[in-house]
């Protein structure tokens, strides 16, 4: 379906290999805390390398099994899902650090079950009942029974 | 030592800890998609304000219960509930659709009780012998049987070799972030002063298993899974005298293969169940009653999967080296209450030690009640739906996670390692090898660098001690090994 033979495999393996790279890098700008033979560079120095060397033999491979198998990566599913419920978790961590643990979980909550559930399957009363009662019980388990404080927002 | 010990967790409140753990287990077990990994990893936090003995039965009793657990699902909706009870489904299955839902669960009941009595058992006779032995231990030999472990976990983990062992790579270099703990080199924070003090294991365990899920299903939205509870009915123990004196030397060396590969550092019940299981249809009598729904392949996944329990915890606290990732959380726990395990733990806390022993047996007695008194309770979580039931535990991920040291970038990191898991596994990464990595690069480093200052910075007087000679040599010929095998079989599917 794909008219480029780089697949997601390709990718992944691409992407790791850059970081290793960056790594390497990042290695041999350590600065010794204090001057010995063998200090705390050695074991990131010795790790990066391994890293590097292991994501090039992933990489020709993937490589080499996109070009053997020109179909796609079997993969079926819905990106717009993933990439809706990874911008929704990143919407609430910034929230939590305003609005508090409980607003932001009950936005949270009610938006993420919404991406979950099919429109024809929503039923909008236990939708907003879960998401409103969930995060307020959990709040006030955890404050009052484990004495966890969880962030307070502006509001309450 | 041993009687106070055993005794110290004869009272009211560590028994309802523990049965606590058990029930939330079975919970975490029989849900597919839950695993008791990830219970464990959620539950950490909440054995913070507990005693050290009550915080470590807890999330042993978790852990206890949901590797059982998983034979709820595997048997009435022929899906894994974890990845220990794989082989469950191969009997347990067929077995439910013959109409004896009941007897099957009954069996695999019965079976995971055995298994764990039987791990209970090695874990008390062996464990102080070994870590009298591993009291002799220096930085090379420590320092080697972490290499040896981790290069174990990444060649049996995955599907290929270098994805891996690339994962325990990855894991590594992730312990490796923040400061030295020698010699004070700051590394690897990009300038994110966040970072300084390293990366914590709750975080990366929770991103890792939990997060990872819900993005999961993120992506897999809108396909609903049309697995339905097939109906069942449960009578007395489901076998008679006879069958069990049958399967008798097949419950015996399931038991020890389970325990076996849960001492080996790094895999555990998720691998033992596959292996107990063709093993025992290899040796049986009748091979080609194995998959129809014949008692022989739910004792052997059954016995096998909950005598791991017993053989990860022994290398945890005779050497300090997790047997698989619930222990490597475990050893977190320990940790979090400032027990370093490892072979002084039985002189510097015995009591503690038989104290994890005892809670240890009695999880396994109130895993066995609870299944048997609430197993239609049980069943019925099985209906709970996915898409309300994951973002609540993602709530209880942040709760966790934040829990930890109130600071929210834990959370930012957990998220991040919830991307990072959920791409490994989209590409046949396995994540064991990341966990155990981590755990272990604090420790691979501390003996490599005192190993190396003993040695003059000479690496190969490592190789003076035969037991550090023997594990790198394994480790080395393990690798070599699998990479032949890889190559022929890649060069066989071509020609």
């Amino acid at each position: 379906m794909n008219e480029k033979s780089w697949n997601g495999d390709v990718i992944f393996s691409f992407i790791l290999l850059i970081l290793g790279v960056v790594l390497v890098i990042g290695s041999f700008n350590i600065n010794q805390g204090v001057e010995m033979v063998n200090g705390g560079e050695l074991m990131p120095r010795i790790i990066a390398f391994l890293w590097v060397c292991l994501s090039v033999i992933t990489f020709i491979i993937a490589l080499a099994k996109s070009a053997k198998e020109s179909k796609e990566y079997h993969c079926s599913g819905d990106q717009k899902g993933f990439l809706l419920t990874l911008g929704l978790l990143l919407l609430y961590l910034l929230l939590i650090t305003i609005f508090g643990f409980r607003l932001s979980s009950i936005v949270y909550l009610f938006l993420q079950i919404l991406i979950f559930t099919p429109k024809a399957k929503r039923n909008y009363y236990i939708i907003i009942l879960i998401s409103v009662v969930l995060p307020l019980l959990v709040y006030w388990i955890f404050n009052s029974l484990f004495e966890l404080i969880l962030p307070k927002g502006i509001l309450f | 030592m041993v009687i106070e010990g055993l005794t110290s967790v004869l009272n009211v409140q560590t028994i309802g800890i523990i049965f606590l753990g058990v029930v939330l287990g079975i919970i975490f077990g029989a849900i597919p998609g839950l695993t008791s990994t990830m219970g464990v990893a959620l539950c950490l936090p909440l054995t913070f304000s507990m005693s050290p003995l009550n915080g470590i039965a807890m999330l042993i009793a978790i852990d206890v219960g949901g590797t059982s657990g998983g034979l709820i699902s595997a048997i009435l909706l022929k899906i894994p509930g974890t990845p220990s009870s794989v082989a469950t489904v191969f009997d347990g299955g067929p077995m439910a659709e013959k109409g004896e839902g009941g007897r099957a669960l009954s069996i695999g009941i019965v079976y995971s009780f055995i298994g764990t009595i039987f791990s209970v058992i090695a874990l008390i006779f062996i464990a102080p012998t070994l870590a009298r032995v591993a009291l002799k231990f220096g930085p090379y030999e420590f320092f080697a049987i972490c290499v040896l472990a981790l290069t174990l976990i990444g060649g049996m983990a995955g599907k290929s070799i270098f994805k891996g062992i690339l994962s325990g790579v990855i894991g590594l270099l992730c312990s490796l972030i923040g400061v030295a703990p020698v010699g004070g080199a700051i590394r690897f924070t990009f300038g994110i002063p966040a970072l300084e003090k390293g990366l914590n294991i709750l975080p990366v365990m929770i991103g890792l298993f939990a997060v990872s899920e819900l993005l999961k299903m993120g992506f897999e939205r809108g396909k609903q899974s049309n697995a339905k509870v097939i109906p069942y009915k449960m009578k007395g123990l489901g076998f008679t005298w006879q069958e069990f004196k049958d399967h008798f030397v097949n419950m015996i060396r399931s038991a020890l293969l389970g325990i076996g590969i849960g001492i080996l550092p790094g895999i555990g019940s998720s691998t033992s169940n596959l292996i107990a299981y063709s093993v025992a249809k290899q040796r049986s009598k009748h091979p080609e009653k194995y998959g129809t729904g014949y008692m022989g392949g739910i004792v052997a996944s059954e016995t096998s999967n909950n005598a791991s329990i017993g053989g990860s915890l022994i290398p945890l606290l005779t050497l300090g080296i997790p047997g698989d990732t619930v222990t490597a959380i475990i050893l977190g726990g320990l940790t979090l209450h400032g027990i370093i395990p490892g072979p002084l733990l039985f002189k510097t806390s015995g009591v503690l030690v038989y104290g994890i022993f005892g809670s240890f047996l009695i999880a396994t007695v109130l895993m066995l009640v609870t299944e048997f008194g609430g197993i239609r309770g049980f069943v019925k979580l099985l209906s709970v739906p996915k898409n309300y039931l994951m973002p609540a535990i993602f709530l209880l991920c942040v709760v966790g996670t934040f829990g930890l040291n109130h600071q929210i970038s834990d959370v930012w990191t957990a998220i991040a390692f919830g991307v990072l898991g959920y791409y490994m596994l989209r590409y046949d990464f396995p994540l064991s090898p990341l966990i155990l990595g981590f755990v272990l690069g604090g420790i691979i480093e501390e003996n490599l660098m005192r190993g190396l200052m003993y040695a003059d910075g000479n690496f190969f007087v490592f190789f003076t001690s035969p037991v550090a000679a023997v594990c790198i040599s394994l480790a080395i010929i393990y690798v070599i090994y699998l990479v032949v095998k890889q190559i022929r079989g890649k060069s066989k599917r071509i020609s």
